[in-house]
């Protein structure tokens, strides 16, 4: 094997054998499965019983219900990504990985393998799961899961490299912040709150739009085809005059990859050159 | 294989504190090295140097001639345990092995076989968060030995430790000397490795105070204790002299021989209670040294 092969299998090894992994997993194909049935239940035939849209295409429907693994899910790819690095921190255990391996290039190449690995991972367990939850709903209200459509495998598959993404992203973020508490703070504050406001005021102006396309999570949304927060539109007819302005699928990879290239790289200039005592 | 370390020139600066100052020594194989110095000597930092985890300021760090980085799979060249407490809490002994035996390149075999050796088979497979810090010392010990090497690099292997992992520890450092492996072990107390070492390197404050056979380490020249019923007169009158008192309560002179000590007592009509010398064993040489060092 390869110094590299070595380095990767040991981190795969090292994420498999802490808890927080099966904990964020089962959290996540929980929550995903949760999201994408109720979404199917109230975008469906259902919909209008409980006082929802009616009428909604079909299309739009399995997009939205499919592509909850990733528009709620997200954060368990980022958030294990960050912690493959910054739990050798907290826990002092880059001694013994350094030593294995003194090369700090190939070990944060390791780490960034297994973020990637990780984050592919997930993203096929939240699919699973918002797929098979979500699906067994929709027709259950009588409506078209479209499970024979090209266009739904292009989503599930392009939702699975959005996750892998997002994990890589999680493993540059780890490498810069290095201290677990503030990257899982950091991680917490933007996703949940800083940028879902930014992306609700982006809409407001049409020059404030095109910028806010870029932020990573309208990014991935973008990559995936579809997501909550694009869809508010589509949703609620009274936010229809808001602007929407999306990236192309490949341009929101683009940035996601891209935003995952600086963070490592910058964590490669700083705290990765550091001494480890 | 066997190899030699060397440090060279080494020099570590943090700011305005030289952690380690020019130090420069060698380490043979086919014995045991004591690495000594009180806390803060810069023992550690030497060793975190060698092993490529801390940069140096300037000077040179090599095992087998090469740098620990330049090595293609070290843990099968070079072992080391450096603190206890290295070690994911949530993980068994055996999955940290493993987990390091497949990053080191290592034969998975070696997991099982170290850990018979340390004693913990049969707690392998328990969370380390419940090891006592002996239980860790020996899961340090067993991952050092992990890839089998010939340089074995051990920072205070014996700190927590109940008497009989002493006495396991010093048979296990002979034991690897005498299958010709190069061993260097620290220490802050010379007793603790003194009856395992055969070669000293004493630093203090980043520098070398002593570097040789462990029996060329000079017992320090005896003190003489010294005692009244008049303590108070007594030391006033050998007050240049008097460096301690003894467990009870007697006078540990340093700096003059006992008939002197007898001689001023006498000029000062004191009647000595008691009058004599006592050893101070290789420690009060190691401590001498240190002392000497830093007067």
């Amino acid at each position: 094997m390869s110094a590299l092969a070595r380095a990767s299998a040991a981190e795969l090894a090292r994420v498999l054998s802490t808890r927080i992994w099966w904990i964020l997993m089962l959290v996540l194909v929980g929550y995903a499965a949760f999201i994408a049935a109720i979404l199917a239940l109230f975008l469906g035939q259902l919909g209008p019983l409980l006082g929802g849209t009616a009428d909604l295409p079909a299309r739009d429907i399995a997009d939205l219900v499919y592509s909850s693994a990733t528009s709620v899910g997200y954060l368990v790819p980022v958030l294990l990504g960050a912690l493959i690095v910054t739990s050798e921190h907290r826990h002092r255990t880059l001694t013994p990985t350094l030593l294995a391996e003194p090369r700090r290039g190939v070990v944060v190449t390791g780490k960034a393998i297994a973020g990637v690995t990780v984050g592919a991972v997930t993203g096929v367990a939240g699919l699973l799961a918002s797929v098979g939850i979500g699906a067994a709903v929709i027709a259950a209200g009588g409506g078209d899961p479209l499970l024979g459509d090209p266009e739904t495998w292009g989503l599930v598959l392009r939702a699975v490299l959005a996750m892998a993404l997002w994990g890589l992203v999680g493993v540059g973020l780890g490498g810069l912040v290095a201290n677990q508490v503030v990257a899982i703070v950091l991680l917490l504050v933007f996703t949940q709150f800083l940028e879902p406001i930014l992306r609700f005021v982006g809409a407001i102006w049409e020059w404030s739009a095109q910028v806010g396309k870029f932020l990573p999570g309208a990014a991935s949304d973008a990559l995936v085809g579809a997501g909550l927060f694009s869809s508010v539109g589509a949703l609620d007819p009274s936010a229809a005059g808001m602007h929407q302005a999306a990236l192309e699928w490949w341009q929101g990879g683009l940035v996601l990859g891209g935003l995952a290239a600086v963070l490592i790289a910058l964590s490669l200039l700083t705290t990765w050159r550091r001494d480890v005592a | 294989m066997t190899s030699v370390i060397e440090v060279r020139e080494l020099t570590k600066r943090y700011r305005d504190v030289h952690a380690v100052d020019g130090l420069s020594f060698a380490v043979a194989p086919g014995r045991v090295t004591g690495f000594l110095g009180p806390n803060g000597a810069g023992k550690t930092t030497t060793l975190r140097i060698l092993l490529g985890l801390v940069a140096a300021s300037s000077g040179s760090a090599t095992i087998g001639g090469r740098r620990y980085r330049d090595l293609a799979r070290p843990l099968r060249e070079v072992g080391a345990s450096l603190e206890a407490t290295s070690f994911h809490p949530g993980r068994s002994a055996r999955d940290h092995l493993r987990i390091q035996a497949i990053a080191g390149g290592v034969p998975r075999e070696r997991v099982a076989v170290v850990l018979e050796q340390v004693g913990l088979a049969d707690v392998a497979g328990r969370r380390v968060a419940g090891y006592s810090l002996g239980m860790r010392q020996r899961l340090g010990l067993a991952a050092a030995l992990l890839g089998d090497p010939g340089v074995l690099l051990l920072d205070e292997p014996i700190n927590g430790l109940d008497p009989e992992g002493i006495r396991w520890v010093r048979s296990l450092l002979r034991a690897l000397a005498a299958e010709g492996r190069t061993v260097l072990v620290s220490s802050h107390v010379l007793s603790e490795v003194e009856q395992a070492v055969d070669e000293l390197v004493v630093i203090d404050r980043g520098r070398s105070v002593y570097q040789g056979p462990t029996s060329g380490l000079a017992p320090a020249h005896p003190r003489v204790i010294v005692d009244a019923t008049d303590r108070v007169a007594l030391a006033a009158a050998l007050a240049p002299h008097v460096v301690g008192a003894a467990d009870d309560g007697a006078l540990l002179l340093d700096g003059i021989d006992a008939a002197q000590a007898g001689r001023l007592a006498f000029l000062a009509g004191i009647p000595l209670t008691q009058l004599g010398t006592q050893e101070q064993g290789l420690e009060g040489g190691f401590l001498e040294l240190i002392r000497g060092a830093q007067a």
